[in-house]
């Protein structure tokens, strides 16, 4: 039985449960069959994806068992829900467009048109869907973080911008306990515009709804590291290593608490060697490795100059692409996206 | 079949009134035959011998004997008794018997053959002698007396005294009462009756002659001996009286005859039939009703009518319920055809009577469809308020039977009817039927245009259907109207009546289809505005974006001072920029801004659209130019900024940088207590430091190195120039450009930093020029390590409290402190989270 999915899915939102009612009704949107009975839609869960990784952050299932689901979905809900979480998002679009001409104003309909345009990176169609969405269907946390998305996106954003973004995300927020996806989507934006504090408790209320996922305690952490809270910072990477032991980004948050927190560069230098080194370790992009690198190299120029080395020694032999040209352009390179993606969870 | 057996039964009648009404001359009953010689020869005979003496003369006694004798022979044997009599009477010397009995043999005679006019007088004489008489000669007395008697009557008769004459008769039947010549006396005194009769008119006396008669032998029949005499008798008096009924009823049917008369045959008949079996009544009763009918006494014979007609079990009971029908018809003041052009007012008693009857009637021809029959019911269904049972009856029996007037005129009727009562299902079936079967229906013997009545039903029909929030069924009857009827003028209101109906039916792309084809075949219909509209708004909620464009593109350019224009632009241009398709947008937000109708909201939000648009997706140059006109209009301090922010960077960017010291000492004047333009005049003063710099940098190297010393106070000049120029950034106020002139600031600081390093002086000269350059260079290092540390700080600070943008963040946080940020939600770049889950929506999915 493929429910048995459900029971050992590594991330249950609190917004996962569901009435019995809904349940009921739901079961025979799939067939009967034992290799089909999968859970039913209520039973799907949260799912949180974030654009650019074909696997969803947050799913109760693997790809495999939502293309079984939408397979057997007898429903074009059904169906439609199961396209989108298999992150076929072009095809979930297109179903939800169908759904739409059905029904229109669906929400359900809507909910996924807005969601697939934002996979797909059409924001400002996802934009103009989500406000139809918050028009019709007031209250929809959805609708609200979309738009946030929208307006975080949009080419030549002022500071202003990010501002009416972060207002969507938190109304997003307020809109469901259960919403996850924006309170990452905030705090990343507070990171981004240097509201550590902000971040920090966007991050804790969204580590606590998503029952300490990865991604809010990687935010929270960073947060806690950049307003000097060294320790509450290297207890979050911790539990990030806890679950996810070989994390490239925890470590190398935490060599920076190394660094910057207790001053100890040779738990930073091992860290960052680990990331450099350590074939096993999960989610070192290029960039990643690249920062750690310079970092690595700027750690060791300065234990060799605490040793007596010269300055100009160390940044001529270790550390060639550590100039602030360097790094404005490997910046630059880098916002474009992460080009290598953990495996989903 | 019942006609002709009526019409040889009246020709049988009339012949026996005719025989009766014209009696061959009357003879007597009894008459001087043969039998009768006896009473002559007792009366005349003289039996005395006479015998002649010898040789002498008769006495003349005996000689007048003798005479007699002989005369009486020849009177009895009826020889030329007239002579007999006149010798006689003037025979001489007869014995006083003998003169007697010449006496009685010529009043006899008289009596017998002579004038009428004497017959009575000389009876009176022939009465005035019976004491003289003897027994002989009495009897033939008495029989003269009685033959004159009726040859009296018979002369009364002929002379028209019936009464007299039938007296006569029924003396004479009387007095012979029981024995043989009764009967003839009798059947007489019927014929004078009958005459009697025949002249007055009046059946009275006859009938009740006849009736005693009846009576009379109808009990002798039974009696012993008399059984074949009366039974002859009865049956003659039968049928007599047969004949007068039969001679009344034609009177009483007859155009001629009066209410009396009538009412008198009617008494007639209910005298016969109670000497009726059941059986055999059923025609006198017919007949009654018919006399009734005649009366007119319509109610007395509708109810014989319908007795017979529900209650006889014969073949003729159509007959009677349509004799009922038709009194009750005058009854009801009911036609006798359908009154397809109106009836008068009537009873309504009378009228559910009759309606009753014709019911009757008509289950009674059940076998076959009876057009006529179904037409009287329907109308007087009608005239009783009851049109539904009418429609009903005429409506299935359309569907048996098309043919004929009435049909055709209860399809017009009811067409008609359900037209003016806007029942329009049924006028749809109605013409279908009509048309289908080719019923030529008329109302008010006006031809109706059947095709012209189902395009009406089912347009009206489909907008009563709509209006009930009957979609399928308004889809169905509309969809049918728009197809077949092309050119009908209602087509336009059908197309749009018909998408909303799709809508209702949940057939939604069919219905911003048929929104299509009206806006494009009927440009010009007064439903083609809420079309746009609709179709506008109803294909957003389809996501049909292609569509939704069309529509609210035609709207805001057909429409353009519609009230709803400015909010339909807002919505088509967020679709238009949804689309990416920005110039579109622009240009609908640039109509807004012009549009007369656009409230000062609408025309302000468009303006800080097009600049956004412009900005971000335009030309600098439009999105100055917009700028500009912007600055004109009434602004909030928001929409100043913006503005003066894009007339900034176009500006900066086009190198007048005259006009942008201008914009700055401008927005220097209004920036202070409003954040939004303290933003903007840091950014202003962000692009003139940056220009500084870039000025410093290039003076920097521009610098010849002739003089160490000087060129390094003029290289630390130049930068503190730009330090200031960086430094008036943060003095804006709280502006997001303040970290990243920090930033700029320290770093260039920093390039400063090497630059001066790198120069030297020649330590050959003079020591005092060698230590003062030293000095100088020791002093503008410190100041400027202290100025990269202290403006990293600054840009650190200022990053922390969140007033930057990310890319400034990211750049002074990695240059800081090596914090990088991996995992960007926002900007062109950013990997963003979306959250979704079914059960968000399960409210919705539920409903």
């Amino acid at each position: 039985m493929k429910t048995t999915v459900l029971i050992t899915a590594a991330l249950a939102l609190s917004s996962c449960t569901t009435t019995k009612d809904f349940l009921a009704s739901a079961k025979n949107a799939f067939k009967s069959d034992e290799k089909a009975a999968i859970a039913p839609v209520s039973e799907m869960g949260d799912i949180v994806q974030q654009t650019g990784r074909a696997a969803p952050v947050v799913s109760l299932h693997d790809r495999a068992t939502w293309i079984e689901m939408r397979d057997a979905a007898k429903d074009d809900r059904s169906k439609m829900y199961a396209t989108l979480a298999t992150g076929e998002a072009r095809v979930a679009e297109i179903e939800a467009r169908q759904v739409l001409k059905k029904h229109p104003n669906d929400a359900a309909g809507l909910q996924v048109l807005a969601v697939s345009l934002v996979l797909q990176r059409k924001y400002e169609l996802a934009d103009f869907y989500a406000l139809q969405l918050e028009r019709h269907h007031a209250g929809s946390a959805v609708a609200a973080n979309v738009r946030g998305i929208a307006a975080a996106m949009q080419p030549q954003n002022r500071v202003k911008d990010f501002e009416v973004a972060a207002r969507f995300f938190e109304q997003a927020m307020n809109a469901s306990s259960g919403e996850v996806a924006a309170g990452l989507n905030l705090g990343h934006l507070q990171l981004e515009l240097g509201n550590t504090q902000a971040a920090a408790d966007v991050f804790e209320t969204t580590r606590v709804r998503c029952k300490d996922c990865k991604e809010a305690l990687m935010g929270s952490g960073i947060a806690m590291a950049r307003s000097g809270n060294h320790r509450g910072a290297e207890g979050r990477f911790n539990q990030i290593l806890a679950k996810h032991p070989k994390n490239a980004e925890a470590i190398y948050r935490l060599a920076l608490v190394a660094k910057y927190g207790y001053n100890d560069k040779k738990t930073a230098i091992k860290n960052l060697r680990t990331i450099l080194t350590d074939t096993n370790v999960s989610g070192a992009d290029r960039v990643l490795k690249q920062r750690a690198s310079t970092m690595l190299r700027a750690l060791e120029s300065e234990v060799d100059r605490s040793s007596g080395s010269s300055k100009s020694q160390i940044a001529a032999e270790t550390a060639p692409s550590s100039t602030p040209a360097t790094d404005k352009s490997d910046a630059e390179a880098m916002m474009t996206g992460m080009e290598e993606e953990e495996p989903a969870q | 079949m019942c006609l002709r057996r009526l019409s040889v039964t009246v020709l049988v009648a009339l012949f026996a009134l005719e025989a009766v009404a014209a009696p061959a001359a009357p003879v007597l009953v009894s008459s001087f035959d043969r039998s009768n010689s006896e009473l002559l020869e007792n009366a005349f005979k003289d039996e005395t011998i006479v015998t002649k003496p010898a040789k002498r003369p008769l006495a003349p006694v005996q000689q007048a004997r003798l005479s007699y004798q002989a005369a009486s022979k020849q009177f009895i044997a009826g020889q030329n008794r007239a002579n007999v009599i006149a010798r006689m009477k003037k025979q001489q010397n007869l014995p006083v018997v003998l003169q007697r009995k010449v006496k009685l043999m010529s009043l006899i005679y008289s009596i017998e053959t002579g004038p009428d006019a004497e017959r009575s007088k000389n009876i009176a004489s022939l009465r005035g002698m019976l004491p003289s008489l003897n027994s002989s000669e009495r009897p033939l007395a008495t029989y003269v007396m009685q033959r004159g008697g009726e040859r009296v009557a018979i002369q009364q008769w002929q002379s028209g005294k019936h009464s007299v004459a039938a007296t006569e008769y029924a003396r004479l039947a009387k007095q012979f009462d029981g024995k043989p010549q009764a009967t003839s006396f009798d059947r007489r005194l019927v014929d004078i009756r009958q005459s009697e009769y025949m002249k007055s008119n009046d059946p009275k006396v006859y009938e009740q002659l006849l009736l005693r008669m009846q009576q009379k032998y109808g009990a002798a029949v039974a009696e012993e001996g008399k059984a074949e005499s009366s039974d002859a008798m009865t049956k003659f008096v039968n049928s007599r009286y047969q004949s007068l009924v039969n001679r009344e009823v034609q009177i009483a049917k007859s155009n001629k005859a009066d209410a009396t008369q009538r009412q008198r045959t009617i008494g007639m008949l209910q005298r016969q039939m109670d000497k009726l079996q059941d059986e055999q009544r059923a025609n006198v009763l017919e007949t009654q009703a018919d006399i009734y009918a005649l009366v007119p006494n319509h109610r007395k014979a509708s109810e014989i009518y319908l007795d017979l007609g529900l209650n006889s079990k014969s073949a003729k009971t159509p007959v009677y319920l349509q004799k009922a029908i038709n009194s009750q018809s005058v009854l009801a003041s009911w036609s006798s055809t359908a009154p397809w052009d109106g009836y008068k007012p009537g009873s309504r008693n009378d009228r559910l009577s009759l309606l009753e009857t014709y019911k009757k009637l008509n289950e009674h021809k059940a076998q076959q469809t009876n057009w006529q029959l179904v037409a009287q019911i329907g109308w007087l269904e009608i005239a009783l308020g009851q049109p539904q049972s009418a429609f009903e009856i005429w409506q299935a029996t359309l569907n048996k039977s098309t043919r004929g007037n009435d049909a055709a005129q209860a399809a017009g009727y009811m067409l008609t009817a359900y037209q003016r009562a806007k029942r329009w299902d049924d006028l749809e079936s109605l013409s279908r039927l009509c048309m289908s079967k080719n019923i030529a229906a008329r109302f008010q013997r006006q031809p109706l245009a059947l095709n012209s009545l189902l395009a009406l039903s089912l347009f009206e029909g489909g907008k009563q259907a709509h209006g009930a929030q009957e979609y399928a069924k308004a889809s169905a009857k509309l969809k049918e109207f728009t197809t077949n009827y092309r050119q009908d003028g209602r087509r336009a209101e059908g197309l749009y009546i018909l998408a909303s109906a799709y809508r209702g039916d949940a057939k939604h792309v069919e219905s911003t289809d048929t929104l299509m084809a009206l806006v494009n075949e009927y440009p010009s219909s007064p439903f083609t505005r809420n079309a746009l509209y609709n179709g506008g708004e109803w294909s957003i909620a389809m996501a049909n974006e292609e569509q939704a464009i069309y529509f609210y593109q035609a709207f805001v350019t057909r429409f353009s001072t519609d009230k709803q224009a400015p909010q339909v632009r807002n919505t088509l241009a967020e679709l238009y920029m949804g689309r990416a398709l920005y110039a579109q947008a622009a240009t609908v937000y640039r109509e807004q801004m012009q549009a007369r109708n656009a409230s000062k909201e609408d025309i302000s939000l468009a303006a800080s659209a097009i600049l956004d648009i412009e900005t971000r997706h335009g030309s600098d140059e439009r999105a100055n130019a917009n700028a500009e006109r912007m600055l004109k209009m009434p602004l909030n301090d928001g929409e100043k900024a913006e503005a003066y922010a894009v007339r900034a960077r176009y500006l900066e960017k086009t190198k007048n940088y005259k006009g942008l010291d201008v914009l700055e000492a401008q927005v220097e004047k209004i920036a202070s207590g409003a954040e939004e333009l303290q933003d903007v005049l840091g950014e202003i003063r962000f692009m003139q430091a940056q220009r500084h710099a870039k000025t410093a940098n290039a003076e920097f190297f521009n610098l010849a190195l002739r003089d160490p010393m000087k060129t390094l106070n003029e290289k630390n000049d130049i930068f503190l120039r730009a330090q200031r120029s960086y430094e008036q950034v943060c003095d804006a106020g709280k502006t997001s450009y303040c970290a990243p002139a920090m930033h700029f600031l320290a770093r260039m600081a920093e390039g400063m930093l090497g630059n001066i390093e790198d120069l030297s002086i020649a330590e050959t000269l003079d020591g005092p020029i060698v230590n003062r350059f030293n000095a100088r260079k020791r002093e503008i290092v410190t100041n400027l390590v202290r100025t990269a540390e202290k403006a990293d700080d600054r840009a650190l600070m200022a990053a922390n409290s969140g007033r930057t943008s990310p890319d400034w963040t990211t750049q002074i946080l990695w240059n800081n402190t090596s914090d990088f940020t991996f995992d960007r939600i926002a900007g062109e770049t950013g990997n963003s989270y979306i959250q979704w889950a079914p059960t968000t929506v399960r409210q919705a999915v539920e409903e």
